[in-house]
């Protein structure tokens, strides 16, 4: 068996924090509105953003994972090349097959009227406005994004320690302050709202795409120069 | 001459500390190597550059003939348990080894099983929870089933009792003598495995302070003891690494091969010898102080 592999069963091995633990805490936020909508005897639809901890999960277990298993891997002789690739296989997949889950939840959503009681968690407005492929790609792309997001700060932690995170995110802040500032003073907002003006979840979920792989290949460089 | 680890004029350092400093040695195949040195020598920082876990700032290694870094050719054939092993937090004893059986190519499962009931460990624990010698076994497990060309223990037994010890030592040198390879062994119980190596190089301020086969190391120095008078005229000329003295008595150790002209004259004198084991040669020789640390002729 190829290392890459071997890299990816190993991340396998750990299926409570890939699969279990981003499940348990979904459907416990799931159950937990399942039931307030139940109770709730209004007309109107209870629409709510439960959702969004899977997506934050997914960037905290990006972070944790190359925490917990960067130095393992070297231990067992692994190369930072295969040690990378076969993470980045195990995100890719994770992503995907979550994606298909949430896809299938926000159709049985849909179709149940939310679930009987008008609890609508999974089909959102604007994230699924499209089709079930469209679906898909929005919830798999922001998955992407956010585990290859976790992955490149705890990458960056490997690399540069505790001084590294502590200047980015001073270096961050500051980028950040003065963009605001420009923006307000050259009137930059009209350009912003321009550009999410009318675009739909999908076409943002494509955008974001091209910028996870090279967020993806910033920690590969990070990574390849890491010690143990 | 098989050469698997080649180094020339290595060194690392971090900032203005030098942890090794222009470090030339071989390592040559089918042998076992002791890694010695006391804390802080350079021991590891060594064998994590034979390894490609940390990067030199100066010299040459060559693994296998290649370098190591992200070279799967060199790597796949190397090994490296350390004590500083990190685990991650949810694997179970299980999962730690099946996923070293998939990365090794080698692995010897049947193997991997005697040495889990050998060292009566559990496989469904977390490793977190192991105590700490369990954890040491867990690397030896792995250190001897992955059957790598190129075995490095960096102080594989901490915490582990005399009776593990001596599975180790036992089970390293069976399955040694069936499968040839080269195992480097860095420890501080030099006694207890000085009659497994094959070859010593001690380490001392980043530097190599010997490179020798442990036989002619055996016989490398020696101990004379007497009255001081008679000790003091005897060790004239000679390299001493050791002295103390009580009373009107004095006992040195000499850096000296003990040759038939010296051994008649110390005769003469009526003086006694001792041997030295490489333990205490290697404590003499790197508890000196700078004034006396020479090159050894």
């Amino acid at each position: 068996m190829n290392t890459v592999q071997g890299v990816v069963k190993m991340h396998m091995k750990d299926r409570v924090s890939w699969f279990y633990l981003p499940w348990i805490i979904v459907l416990s936020s799931f159950v937990v509105n399942l039931f307030i909508a139940g109770l709730v005897t209004t007309e109107d639809q209870l629409v709510t953003g439960g959702l969004a901890s899977i997506f934050v999960y997914a960037m905290v277990s990006g972070i944790i994972g190359v925490h917990h298993t960067f130095a393992f891997a070297l231990g067992l002789s692994v190369r930072r090349r295969d040690y990378f690739s076969g993470s980045m296989m195990m995100i890719a997949m994770t992503s995907v097959g979550t994606g298909l889950l949430l896809t299938l939840l926000s159709y049985i959503e849909m179709w149940s009227d939310g679930w009987g009681v008008d609890l609508f968690f999974f089909h959102l407005p604007y994230i699924t406005d499209g089709n079930a492929v469209q679906q898909f790609i929005v919830f798999t792309s922001f998955l992407l994004f956010m585990y290859i997001f976790g992955w490149g700060i705890s990458s960056l932690f490997r690399r540069f320690g505790k001084t590294g995170l502590y200047t980015m995110s001073i270096v961050s802040l500051l980028i950040g302050t003065l963009l605001v500032y420009a923006f307000i003073y050259w009137g930059w907002w009209n350009g912003v709202h321009d550009f999410f003006e009318g675009r739909s979840a999908f076409n943002l979920g494509l955008l974001l795409l091209p910028v996870s792989v090279v967020l993806s290949f910033v920690g590969y460089a990070l990574l390849r120069r890491s010690t143990v | 001459m098989n050469a698997i680890v080649e180094a020339k004029r290595l060194t690392k350092s971090y900032g203005s500390f030098t942890a090794v400093n222009d470090v030339s040695f071989t390592i040559e195949a089918n042998k076992i190597y002791g890694l010695l040195g006391r804390n802080g020598a350079g021991k590891t920082t060594i064998m994590h550059l034979i390894t490609a876990q940390l990067f030199a700032s100066g010299g040459e290694l060559l693994v296998f003939g290649e370098e190591p870094f992200e070279n799967n050719k060199v790597l796949k054939q190397t090994c490296f348990i350390k004590e500083s092993q990190k685990y991650p937090d949810t694997f179970r004893v299980k999962d730690v080894l099946e996923t070293a059986a998939i990365l090794f190519p080698n692995w010897d499962a049947g193997f991997a099983e005697r040495l889990v009931a050998d060292f009566n460990l559990p496989l469904k624990r977390r490793v977190k929870k192991l105590s700490r010698g369990m954890l040491s076994s867990v690397g030896i497990i792995i250190g001897l089933a992955s059957r790598a060309p190129l075995t490095i223990f960096d102080e594989p037994y901490l915490g582990l009792d005399a009776v593990a010890r001596n599975i180790f030592y036992e089970r390293l040198m069976e399955d040694y003598s069936e499968h040839p390879r080269t195992v480097i062994l860095s420890t501080h119980l030099i006694d207890e495995v000085s009659r497994l190596l094959e070859h010593v190089i001690v380490i001392d301020g980043g530097k190599i302070m010997l490179d020798e086969e442990a036989d002619s190391l055996r016989g490398r120095a020696y101990t004379v003891s007497g009255p001081v008078a008679k000790i003091e005229s005897y060790m004239a000329g000679k390299q001493v690494i050791h002295q103390e003295s009580l009373g009107g008595f004095k006992s040195v150790t000499l850096f000296e091969r003990l040759g038939v002209t010296e051994q008649k004259q110390a005769e003469a004198l009526g003086l006694q010898f001792a041997p030295v084991t490489i333990q205490q040669l290697i404590v003499y020789l790197t508890n000196r102080g700078p004034e006396q640390k020479g090159v050894l002729r």
